[in-house]
């Protein structure tokens, strides 16, 4: 399938200058300006931030799930080698959904309400794999038991409407996990669960991205569970990437004040808080970001340059990058 | 489904019997039936005989319960025009009222479902802006007057088609057109609007991320979902779309119930009314029926919930 030359080296995806820009009547409003990431095959990516920063949009522009009416994308999306950005739409359709996931936060309503879970869960099995309606449905059955449902033939025939949210979340990883895909992309997958559905399907996704080797790119709010789950975090601040590095060094000594400031909100690692709060003042709204650095008004740090020049996401050590010109110190400030 | 289907039937009795009570009142109300059905120059005895006939003699709630007891007999009396029982009269005209209910509703569903979707898909488009317009126009067209400009234009100018009664398919298309135009613009907008509605679901987003097609994604995953409130408008429309066949029925001379009624309202021949009413409200109960069964089809939540 896949071209030797783009063997283990090159990272599954890969993403560079990603800029999304929303149409409404005349004027148009960047929503994200030139993100740039990798994820390696097999592994986590945490994509964190405040809410408005972004990750929700970045997730639709990598699955090209964006109108085009509304929404021009530019940049590249180099995934398994080909740039998906340029991919002319009958050919995305044939990634998305095969080799490409995505697991939505509101299982409440990502689900369509009057088809079975069988139907639904069969749907990419019969598209993708071109399975019979048989086979597809046993292969339901056994996604399902997968993703640890109790009684999986019985699901097939019930609706969404029976089931809880965290079953429901789980028939969505079983839908996305279908066809055995490379990466899967999870948008705040656990948000609109309680905290004990939470952990378990944390922890069934953890399991089953062991298990297929599948990539995960982990978009949360919560810094616990990009400790526990990521292997690389990018941080995400009014759309522009902030801070991307693994996730000993972010943790460890980040170095963008941003970073610092989220990490300070955490009184522990535990995760017992799902929203970031505890930054003063507020993500500066789009359509009215600062000239220069859009965390400056809010950063202790900030000085002249920082107000006139966007900072690039440059390197501050090896595998480190921060956006930022005057970066915290090489030092535990913090410690995990 | 059992369940829901035997909670539904117990309204048709409940239903009925509000019709029967409300036709008991509004034939109490016309007048004194000795006037009604006597010429004005009747004698005394002739007017005795009535009235012990008629049970006149009789408190007024026993003379309902022997009225409900000879209607549920399917006695309404004999028809003043044509001599003999009302109810085989009009039973005689439903076969007319049903073809020509069938094709226009048929022609209404049809395009409208399909020009309400082309407007969703095409949304702030030309297509769209055009049947939009259209159908918003169309809404404010009195169909009598659309039935003489079709008569006009398709029976006396072009010769195309005739212009009354009912014969062979072609005496159909112009009472079923004016009929469909009635109800068609309804059912182009609440597509359209249902279509949009449902397009901005998370799951048809979800949807589209499994890699199904766009057409896919529409008629698997949008139109279903928008076709519940279709249904639901679809029974209430049932009761305009009966109304709008009398309006219909008279101007084509068409042989339907529609055209017997407004004929037996002017000889105020009460028997063939009542039971004229009583089997238009009786098609429209169960027209209703049909789509609550149609619902709970087409949605699990209602069939289970
Ligand atoms: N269709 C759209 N048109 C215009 N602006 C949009 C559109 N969708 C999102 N945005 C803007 O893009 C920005 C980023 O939104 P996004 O949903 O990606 O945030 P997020 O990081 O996922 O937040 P949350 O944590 O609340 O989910 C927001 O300011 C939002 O207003
Ligand atoms: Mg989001």
């Amino acid at each position: 399938m896949m071209p030797a030359a783009l063997s283990e080296a090159t990272p599954l995806l890969s993403v560079r200058d990603l800029t999304v820009r929303f149409r409404s009547g005349r004027e148009t409003v960047t929503a994200i300006d030139r993100v740039s990431f990798d994820v390696p095959r097999g592994r986590v990516l945490g994509l964190v931030g405040e809410s408005g920063s972004g990750k929700s949009v970045t997730a639709l522009a990598l699955m090209r799930l964006l109108s085009p009416d509304m929404a021009e994308i530019a940049g590249e999306v180099r995934f398994d080698g080909r740039d998906l950005v340029a991919l002319p739409e009958g050919e995305m359709r044939r990634v998305r959904g095969r080799h490409l996931s995505m697991i939505f936060q509101e299982p409440m309503t990502s689900l369509n309400p009057i088809a079975s879970i069988g139907n639904q869960i069969c749907e990419p099995l019969r598209l993708h794999l071109g399975l019979g309606r048989k086979a597809a449905r046993d292969r339901a059955a056994e996604l399902l038991a997968m993703v640890a449902i109790p009684e999986p033939r019985r699901r097939l025939d019930q609706y969404p409407h029976e089931l809880s949210g965290g079953m429901r979340q789980r028939v969505v990883i079983a839908m996305a996990i279908a066809c055995e895909p490379r990466l899967i992309i999870a948008d705040e997958p656990t948000t609109a669960l309680d905290v004990t559905t939470q952990a378990q399907i944390l922890d069934l996704l953890r399991d089953l991205q062991s298990r297929l080797g599948m990539a995960i790119v982990m978009i949360t709010h919560d810094l616990g569970v990009v400790a526990e789950f990521a292997d690389h975090v990018q941080v995400m601040y009014a759309g522009r990437g902030v801070e991307r590095a693994a996730v000993r060094d972010v943790f460890g000594h980040p170095r963008h004040p941003y970073t610092g400031g989220l990490l300070r909100c955490i009184p522990d690692f535990d995760g017992d808080q799902d929203r970031l709060v505890g930054i003063d003042g507020t993500v500066p709204s789009l359509t009215n970001l600062p000239p220069g650095c859009a965390y400056a008004p809010r950063c202790e740090r900030a000085q002249d340059d920082c107000r006139i020049v966007v900072p690039d996401l440059e390197a501050v050590a090896p595998a480190h990058r921060a956006a930022c010109f005057h970066p915290l110190e090489f030092a535990r400030e913090v410690s995990p | 489904m059992l369940n829901y289907i035997a909670r539904r039937l117990i309204y048709i009795p409940l239903s009925l019997l509000l019709v029967l009570c409300a036709a008991f009142v509004v034939l109490r109300a016309t007048g004194n039936p000795i006037d009604i059905f006597l010429d004005p120059n009747h004698t005394p005895e002739q007017a005795d005989v009535l009235t012990a006939r008629l049970h006149l003699d009789q408190p007024i709630l026993v003379q309902f319960v022997i009225y409900l007891r000879d209607v549920l007999r399917g006695d309404f009396g004999d028809s003043l025009q044509f001599g003999g029982p009302a109810m085989p009269a009009v039973l005689d005209r439903l076969g007319a009222t049903l073809e020509l209910l069938a094709a226009a509703l048929g022609v209404a569903l049809v395009l409208g479902i399909f020009g309400g979707i082309a407007c969703a898909v095409w949304r702030d488009r030309t297509p769209d802006f055009l049947i939009s317009t259209i159908a918003i126009a169309a809404q404010s067209m009195p169909s009598f007057w659309l039935g003489i400009l079709l008569i006009q234009i398709f029976a006396v100018d072009l010769r195309w088609l005739p212009t009354s009664g009912r014969g062979d398919g072609w005496h159909l298309i112009l009472p079923a057109a004016t009929l469909a135009a009635f109800v068609l613009p309804n059912f182009v907008l609440i597509t359209r609007t249902s279509m949009l509605e449902v397009m901005g679901e998370p799951f048809v987003v979800t949807g589209k991320a499994k890699g199904l097609s766009a057409a896919k994604l529409l008629f698997t995953h949008v139109f279903p979902n928008a076709l519940n409130p279709i249904l639901s408008f679809l029974g209430i429309q049932v009761g305009r779309l009966v109304a709008g066949s009398i309006v219909t029925e008279t101007i084509f001379s068409w042989p339907g119930i529609g055209r017997l009624l407004i004929g037996s309202i002017f000889q105020r021949d009460v028997p063939i009314v009542l039971a004229g009413v009583v089997v238009v409200s009786l098609f429209i109960i169960l027209a209703n029926l049909i789509v609550d069964l149609l619902l709970s089809i087409n949605d699990p939540r209602i069939r289970l919930g």
